[in-house]
């Protein structure tokens, strides 16, 4: 089968990267899940099926197409399918509720969603496909009959000239925003890390990230574009700790990315095993997606010394594609402050005060990002584009990324200080508070509503959302209004925004300086923990040790 | 919302756009950065937020928008 012709070698895309490795060792296995190995051949063949798939469908290049589809070598192939047409893809989890599928799918108008009968059954995309919106479901199951049915396609290669994806994240107006990242910022995010790292064809990495969230961006064209191996991790080994230590060793994973709290389950892990047991493979660990807690570490630098492997703290954001810092951590690092390192060669990270001027070494700045890993915008959103991404005055006609995050200088390193904004990671996820207040006050029975953190837990990171109401008058009892809260909640956002308890008071308290009285509101919730049975002493303790963090959190 | 001048409601803002045809809101008060030009205002913040979603209509850089038409 011809599969790959035409000049590849001057078209810089994220498929062309690939192709080379196509070309180069077509007979290495470029990615396998627990059914299904593919090498570079055999991916590239099956992602050109399924592009002459989507092409007798009517996708041109230039159009969204939806990836609907749990974890599968599936996902991959049609990754690189849509990318080979010149097309951008879309990722949507089908663990999110039908809402949020909608509103995305409403946001991007894909021409087709590559999907499962069941996903598309549950999700009722039959009937908007016939009624709505002329979707082209393409099957992801059928691939062998596409195999035997279509034995020479060839596709040319494209010049890109729209995203290369275009991932949702948490919206402060209460829905998700698209951000569309294009090819040039991810193949300049892969020459400045993959530069600082000694990735090799040789490596093995793993998928263990949703498609929807971008550190899954780095995970597969990092090993898709080094010739390197790409493990895809079934769900129910990523969710238990012990199964996912045992995988990294049965599967010779050498580099792994990681939210520090998903890493901290597996130091756990690690910890408890005694010294005969195997060591993992591993030469990198990449942390990124949330802030890291130094603290937490030092039972894995006594198993694991620097280098043996490789830690490397990095500070991201979906906007500037992935990853801005970098840092090598370690085991003599002040665990009180949150480092992030310098920024990658190809961005610029600066510090500016409220009036838009640099702050001196030393002094608290909000991050703007500069240079060639800037997402083009939200999709659908050019109002909120220009307040995000903003006029530098540093660079001729160039433009900055406002994060929200806010960040200190010492010497060419810089440190994390928490957001600018209300904005919360836990575990990984950013969520904006007011995306499920604005899902709370819509109940008919909720008067108004706040969304804050938990108190950090013992190792000092926030685990959940408490959400403090007002009610309206109203007959049902607390626990009956909770109840409806949460299948509220659920009907409308994913998983991981559902608040872990529900406070109801007569009035929002507040702090002399008119801001919300978290603290206050942290020890109302913990008093009726109590009632409940648990021990309120030592989560008192727990709070005052990491005042701190919630300080942080009240900036 | 954060402290950051960008969100202020209470001061005026233009349009800038630059040769992508990118554009970014801008506080009157500060000084036009090179390679910027005023497209719109000065006005309120919703004003010149409206005028950029009727006017800024595809998000990709001029010069990928000309490559689709050569």
């Amino acid at each position: 089968m011809k599969q790959l012709k035409g000049d590849f070698d001057s078209i810089a895309s994220l498929f062309t990267r690939f192709a080379r490795h196509v070309e180069l060792q077509p007979n290495n296995v470029a990615v396998s899940d627990e059914h299904t190995t593919l090498t570079y051949s055999e991916l590239a063949q099956r992602a050109t099926l399924k592009a002459n798939n989507l092409r007798l469908r009517g996708v041109k290049p230039g159009d969204n197409v939806g990836i609907l589809l749990n974890r599968s070598v599936q996902q991959v192939v049609s990754v690189i399918a849509i990318l080979q047409l010149g097309a951008c893809y879309v990722p949507i989890d089908p663990d999110y509720p039908s809402e949020r599928v909608n509103w995305i799918l409403d946001t991007a108008q894909p021409s087709a969603i590559i999907t499962t009968q069941d996903i598309a059954t549950r999700f009722a995309l039959y009937d908007m496909g016939h009624d709505k919106r002329h979707l082209h479901l393409v099957s992801a199951e059928h691939i062998d009959t596409e195999l035997q049915l279509q034995s020479d396609v060839s596709i040319e290669p494209v010049r890109p000239n729209c995203p290369a994806y275009i991932i949702f994240t948490s919206g402060s107006t209460g829905k998700p925003k698209g951000v569309a990242v294009g090819h040039e910022q991810v193949l300049a995010l892969l020459d400045s890390a993959l530069a600082k790292m000694d990735a090799r064809a040789g490596d093995v990495w793993t998928l263990f990230h949703s498609l929807a969230f971008d550190f899954s961006v780095w995970e597969l064209w990092g090993a898709l574009s080094t010739g390197a191996r790409l493990e895809i991790v079934p769900k129910s080994i990523a969710w238990s700790a012990s199964a996912f230590s045992d995988f990294l060793i049965d599967k010779g994973i050498t580099i792994l990315n990681q939210t520090p709290s998903a890493f901290y389950g597996l130091i756990d892990v690690q910890g408890s095993l005694d010294n005969t047991a195997e060591p993992l493979p591993l030469r990198y660990v990449i942390f990124g997606g949330e802030a890291l807690n130094l603290d937490r570490l030092k039972s894995w630098w006594a198993k694991y010394p620097k280098g043996q492997p490789e830690l490397v703290n990095m500070y991201g954001i979906t906007e500037t594609t992935v990853h801005v810092t970098w840092l090598t951590l370690h085991e003599n690092m002040d665990a009180l402050q949150s480092p992030i390192g310098i920024g990658l060669e190809s961005l610029e990270v600066i510090l500016l005060n409220d009036n838009l001027e640099q702050v001196q070494e030393g002094e608290v700045g909000e991050i703007y990002v500069a240079g060639e890993q800037l997402a083009y915008g939200y999709l659908g959103r050019a109002d909120l584009t220009a307040t995000r991404f903003v006029a530098s005055p540093f660079h001729h006609g160039k433009r900055l990324y406002r994060s929200g995050d806010l960040a200190m200088r010492q010497g060419s390193n810089l440190y994390y200080f928490g957001r600018a904004d209300r904005q919360l990671k836990i575990r990984g996820f950013r969520i904006e508070p007011a995306e499920i207040e604005a899902v709370l006050i819509s109940h008919k029975s909720v008067a108004d509503a706040f969304v804050i953190p938990t108190p950090a837990n013992k190792n000092g990171l926030v685990e959940g959302l408490l959400a403090v109401l007002t009610t309206k008058e109203t007959d049902i009892s607390s626990q009956a209004l909770k109840a409806q809260l949460k299948s509220h909640i659920a009907e409308q956002l994913p998983a991981h925004y559902l608040p872990t308890d529900f406070l109801f008071v007569s009035e929002l308290p507040l702090t002399i300086n008119g801001k919300l009285d978290i603290a206050l509101l942290h020890k109302k919730w913990l008093s009726t923990q109590n009632m409940h049975g648990t021990k309120l002493q030592q989560r008192m303790q727990l709070l005052n040790a990491r005042k701190q963090q919630l300080n942080n959190a009240d900036v | 919302m954060s402290n950051n001048i960008f969100d202020n409601e209470h001061i005026s803002f233009l349009v800038l756009s630059n040769d992508e045809k990118q554009y970014s809101l801008w506080p009157e008060s500060c000084a036009i950065p090179d390679g910027w030009q005023v497209a719109f205002g000065p006005h309120q913040r919703d004003e010149c937020l409206q005028w950029v979603n009727v006017h800024w209509c595809d998000l990709r850089p001029k010069s990928l928008q000309v490559q689709e038409l050569s």
